[in-house]
């Protein structure tokens, strides 16, 4: 059971966000009387439960509270991809107001590339995304109205209409957009996003720096706590007029409704799971290698997706 | 009883009270790092999870499955690297819990406001 616990118990078997086939299922909680909603030969996707560990061997243990069974049609790939970023995705979606200009900083990633199909589906009406594969942005299932490469361009100063006409919500998928907004602010120059009071929203899911480490609670409080009480307190109170609304999303509940909801999405073909098209990775020692590399490198164009066995 | 679905594929050779072996191939992580090369490999005659497991901290209502599909993502690769030990791993001292539940809550907290704003 080492294998399934996690760091710092060696070894350990990585790998949170799984899809598979039921082979078996707890008997009836005679407590509550409950029968498990599952049974052996369900095809179901499941998410971490608690850390992201012990899914990536032939079998695994999954939490049936956050798992669902997977539509007809959604390959086992895509319905791994589902729920975990399209979950994500999804539930950043519900952020958006009809008519909303976004701008998504890390949109070609996992969550990304759901999230900007999401965004649509919301109502938004003008998706633009920043990426280092802005074609891809454009094209479908993603279908941005405009993107660019961060290497080539500047989104806070080289895109004039996004300067003329300001965006609604931004979300910052891959950090470090705010430290710019506030750049921008100080230098008087024309934002691109809408300040608070007139509806503007900024939203991310990782501080500052993706490649943060934290070794003590001073290091959490100064990564995590400071920052976004900080931000999401001045940016309400004394630069709504400057600044658009900060909010850090935990988008992580520990129910099945947002599974359910997500895969429901993917069987109506409103949502097309995202997976990077160098996998999905074969289950051998270089395959899983390349896997974990190019998650590594924050590069990768959709989900990074390891397929263990056939259907 | 455990229901159990029969075992079409090679590596489920059977196993005491059930026909899913007892041993099976899984990804392996020896220790913190990001040198793959070395401290991640496919290795053979894991033990398979059971029912009767205890399972992980924070985990409930089990159920196994043969995996197809394995997902990644950012939290994989930062545990594995061992740059959030202190949070993501196994041996908190007390503080610790107690410190990260505060901020977990302020940050639900935060969620919350900010939706009602």
């Amino acid at each position: 059971m080492s294998c399934t616990i996690g760091p710092p118990s060696f070894p350990y078997t990585p790998g949170g966000d799984v899809c598979g086939i039921v082979v078996a299922v707890p008997e009836e909680d005679k407590k509550k009387g409950e029968k498990c909603k599952f049974k052996v030969g369900d095809k179901i996707a499941a998410r971490f439960a608690n850390k992201p560990m012990g899914m990536l061997g032939e079998y695994a243990l999954v939490n049936t509270d956050i798992c669902d069974v997977v539509p007809d049609g959604i390959s086992s790939e895509g319905a791994a991809a589902l729920v975990s970023s399209g979950m994500v995705g999804v539930i950043l979606s519900d952020y958006i107001k009809e008519g909303d200009r976004v701008l998504i900083f890390g949109a070609g990633g996992g969550v990304g590339s759901h999230l900007c199909q999401m965004v649509k589906n919301q109502g938004a009406s003008y998706v633009a995304g920043v990426s280092n594969d802005p074609k891809r942005l454009m094209e479908s299932p993603l279908n941005c109205d405009y993107a660019i490469d961060y290497k080539k361009t500047n989104a806070f100063t080289d895109v004039k209409e996004w300067q003329e006409n300001p965006f609604d919500v931004i979300f910052d998928l891959s950090g470090g957009a705010w430290p710019q907004l506030v750049k921008q602010k100080k230098s008087k120059s024309p934002s691109i996003i809408k300040p608070g009071n007139k509806g503007g929203r900024y939203l991310t899911t990782t501080p500052d720096n993706p490649w943060f480490e934290l070794h003590t609670v001073v290091a959490m409080f100064s990564t995590f706590i400071a920052p976004s009480l900080k931000r999401y307190l001045s940016s309400r109170l004394l630069s709504r007029r400057s600044m658009p609304k900060y909010s850090y999303v935990l988008a992580l509940p520990s129910n099945d409704v947002v599974v359910k909801r997500t895969l429901k999405l993917a069987a109506d073909e409103k949502l097309v799971p995202c997976i990077d098209p160098k996998g999905p990775f074969p289950f051998t020692n270089e395959g899983v290698r390349d896997a974990f590399r190019l998650q590594e490198s924050r590069h990768a164009k959709g989900k990074v997706v390891i397929k263990v066995a056939e259907e | 009883m455990v229901q159990t679905s029969p075992i079409p594929q090679a590596a489920f050779v059977g196993g005491s009270g059930s026909n899913i072996s007892p041993k099976m191939q899984a990804a392996i992580c020896t220790s913190y790092g990001n040198n793959f090369d070395d401290i991640l490999s496919i290795q053979n005659g894991i033990a398979t999870p059971t029912l009767d497991d205890k399972p992980p901290s924070g985990f409930k209502n089990g159920m196994l499955i043969k995996v197809l599909s394995v997902a990644l993502a950012p939290g994989d690769v930062r545990v594995m690297s061992g740059k959030t030990k202190e949070f993501q791993g196994k041996r908190y001292d007390v503080h610790m819990i107690i410190y990260s539940y505060v901020c977990i809550y302020l940050i639900a907290t935060n969620n919350i406001l900010c939706r009602a704003l």
